[in-house]
């Protein structure tokens, strides 16, 4: 054994270069350097955050190249630690469709929608069955036994909304590339992709409204419970925590209970939970809500000025705008009202970390978050601005990270100095996170 | 339009509520840890501790603050922050007052960030060198340091009982070298003075940058004119610099007329 040990080695360190040089090659052979030079600006834009400038350069050369060479692309964004082309894509242009400049986006080629809507499907079953997997979709429905356990339980079910409206604004434009997608080319379609074009997009569309309909229906059973729980509350008269937290929620849920059963009835919307088919039900949770609010006096405008102020200054420490990397409102807000209202909000509620050491590894993401919403939003806004003309610099500003883009002649990185290396890797790691976690959802309110 | 929100809220909030309602609240966002702020972010940047360095002893929060005040502090300066670098309406931090009682919070925040944007600027070798890449990150530059000027400027209005001759003097030498600089940004980069683009470059600067307009109209130099305009999208370098005697002062590189 001792005499074969050193051949199986010198054998399997032989294969193992072989496959590393033999995949080198291949990927090389495939992407050009014009190539090479376009899946890095996509990259890029996909890093700061500019899906347009993603599109226009990913956009083409996703339209003219073949399987295999789509395959190099994904491997190399996949190398760099970026999902595959399809998926940016998809993300980009639906997160346009979502501000509404869908239409003025490059109209994708028969690849690109294909890869597309094949992305947009994959992403609405994963958004369903995360829904279906939800212990709020248990039956029948368990009422939390404390305030913390409701707002928890009543957190996740707005978050699982904000993913099927999300999941329905993807539907919705995947009818859109359905609809726009050449007939000619329907029969060159294989099997599997036939549907995608032509009963898919109604079916999802279908199937997401239903699922919202029926999370609405659950989520107002909840508010009711919870406007109980919170009227029990309220009959101590102690001054505590409790008390300003049930005086919030009672009046917030009275009034959503009130305009769901209005809207309801308005529509003539068929119900489907038992609770809510009981026409004595509304009339309940009117004097739930009338109780509530004698109970509390004027805590209820209090509390309410306090946590609806409080969800304001939320917004603005953490929301994340649309364009500039997060950093700004989308163009839509100078023109309307309501164009103001759109940002990303964490899923996940933020817990602060100081940011003044920002290359620690633990606490990489967090401290980026307080920078940007704390008091450093407008330098690093106008340091942004200087991004897409020098190259990627730091946020904080004080360290110059030269460009990534590569010279054609030239693939070979120039080398970067230590800290840069090190803001580049934090920086890189940083914009893959948000653009790839998925853990912000758009709020206009 | 966030903080604005928030502060009209949690203004009328403090205004109507009883001493027994406010510890009860505040008692709320200090048990959260969202609503936590830090300070003293400065001390990143600072090469040095001078006069107006945060003079407390290793805070035995690690610079985390918990409560209302922190909350409303840092509401009040984003907004003026805001109000600073996108509108000309004078006096940009004082659009909304502090309470008496978040008055130490607010002045610990605004001059944390007058320390942390004037050293930001300073560190940095763009606006040491004057050389931009193109005229966007030119006005982006005009606009920082607008923004920094406001904020010594707000500092100074503040505090100006409790200020020390040191930071006082420390102070004007910070707007006298930020003034400089936007100077040079304005005239000696961007030629906001050069009649024969004038009205392209005010139009640039229409709408978003309101106060370094004003900057510009208040304070033409009348001698800067006699260079040519600078290209539109090239990489620009700004003409000659005012020189000063400070060393590395932001601005001023000493090299920037030998690279030439």
């Amino acid at each position: 054994m001792s005499v074969q040990r050193p051949g199986i080695v010198i054998v399997s360190i032989s294969t193992l270069f072989w496959v590393a040089s033999a995949s080198v090659a291949d990927l090389k052979s495939e992407l050009n350097p014009a190539e090479r030079q376009v899946v890095e600006a996509a990259l890029t834009a996909h890093e700061r955050g500019d899906p347009v400038a993603l599109i226009e350069s990913l956009s083409p050369l996703v339209a003219r190249v073949d399987d295999k060479k789509m395959k190099a692309v994904d491997d190399w964004l996949a190398r760099r630690g970026s999902p595959p082309a399809s998926e940016i894509l998809a993300d980009a242009r639906v997160a346009l469709a979502q501000q509404s400049f869908a239409a003025k986006l490059p109209k994708p080629g028969v690849r690109e929608s294909l890869l597309v809507m094949k992305s947009i499907e994959q992403q609405v079953q994963t958004i369903l069955q995360m829904k279906q997997d939800h212990p709020a979709m248990a039956e029948p429905l368990v009422a939390p036994e404390t305030s913390a356990g409701f707002e928890t339980r009543l957190w996740e079910m707005h978050v699982l909304h904000s993913r099927l409206a999300v999941a329905g604004g993807l539907a919705e434009y995947m009818g859109t590339l359905a609809r726009v997608f050449p007939r000619a080319q329907l029969a060159m379609l294989a099997e599997g992709e036939r549907p995608l074009i032509e009963g898919q997009p109604a079916a999802l569309q279908a199937r997401v409204k239903q699922e919202i309909a029926d999370l609405e229906e659950r989520e107002v059973e909840l508010r009711i419970h919870r406007l109980s729980f919170a009227r029990h509350a309220l009959e101590d008269m102690k001054l505590t925590p409790d008390r300003v937290l049930a005086a919030f929620s009672a009046d917030f849920d009275g009034r959503l209970v009130a305009q769901f059963f209005e809207r309801a009835k308005k529509s003539q919307q068929a119900l489907a939970r038992e609770i809510l088919r009981d026409p004595a039900t509304p009339a309940r949770a009117a004097a739930e809500h009338r109780r509530a609010r004698e109970l509390a006096g004027d805590l209820t405008v209090k509390a309410n000025l306090l946590f609806e102020g409080m969800h304001w200054w939320m917004r603005g420490r953490y929301g994340r705008g649309p364009e500039v990397g997060g950093l700004a409102k989308s163009e839509w807000a100078t023109r309307t009202p309501q164009g103001q209202f759109g940002l990303y909000m964490p899923i996940d509620t933020p817990s602060p970390t100081d940011p003044t050491p920002v290359c620690r590894s633990a606490c990489r993401r967090t401290s980026v978050v307080i920078i940007i919403g704390g008091r450093w939003k407008i330098a690093a806004w106008s340091k942004t601005r200087r991004h897409s003309a020098a190259g990627r610099k730091s946020i904080s500003g004080d360290r110059r990270i030269p460009s990534r883009r590569r010279s054609p002649a030239s693939p070979k990185q120039a080398p970067l100095d230590r800290s840069a290396r090190r803001v580049r890797r934090w920086s890189t790691e940083l914009w893959v996170t948000w653009n790839t976690a998925a853990r912000w959802r758009f709020s206009t309110g | 339009m966030e903080y604005g929100r928030a502060l009209a809220l949690l203004d009328r909030l403090v205004e109507t509520a009883t001493p027994a309602e406010f510890d009860v609240m505040n008692s709320l966002v200090t048990s959260r840890d969202e609503f936590a702020v830090y300070t003293n972010l400065s001390r990143r940047v600072e090469p040095a501790a001078g006069a107006l360095t945060e003079r407390k002893d290793a805070d035995k929060n690690n610079w985390q603050q918990r409560g209302f005040d922190w909350v409303m502090a840092l509401a009040r300066v984003e907004l003026g922050a805001i109000v600073a670098g996108f509108t000309d309406l004078p006096d940009p931090f004082e659009q909304s007052e502090p309470s008496p009682s978040e008055l130490r919070a607010y002045r610990e925040v605004l001059v944390d960030s007058t320390r942390t944007h004037y050293w930001a600027i300073r560190n940095d070798p763009a606006a040491r060198s004057l050389r931009f890449q193109a005229e966007p990150q030119a006005i982006a530059y005009a606009r920082r340091v607008t923004l920094a000027l406001e904020f010594v400027r707000a500092s100074r209005r503040l505090s100006e009982l409790q200020l020390t001759r040191d930071q006082r003097v420390l102070l004007d030498a910070w707007e006298l070298e930020l003034a400089e600089l936007q100077r040079a940004i304005l005239y000696g980069v961007l030629r906001l003075d050069d009649p024969a683009t004038i009205a392209a470059k005010q139009a640039m600067f229409q709408g978003t940058c309101g106060r370094i307009l004003t900057a510009a109209r208040a304070d033409p130099p009348a001698s800067r004119i006699a260079t040519p305009p600078i290209p539109s999208s090239a990489s620009i370098r700004t003409t000659a610099p005012p020189q000063s005697d400070r060393p590395a002062a932001i601005g001023t590189n000493p090299n920037a007329a030998s690279k030439k």
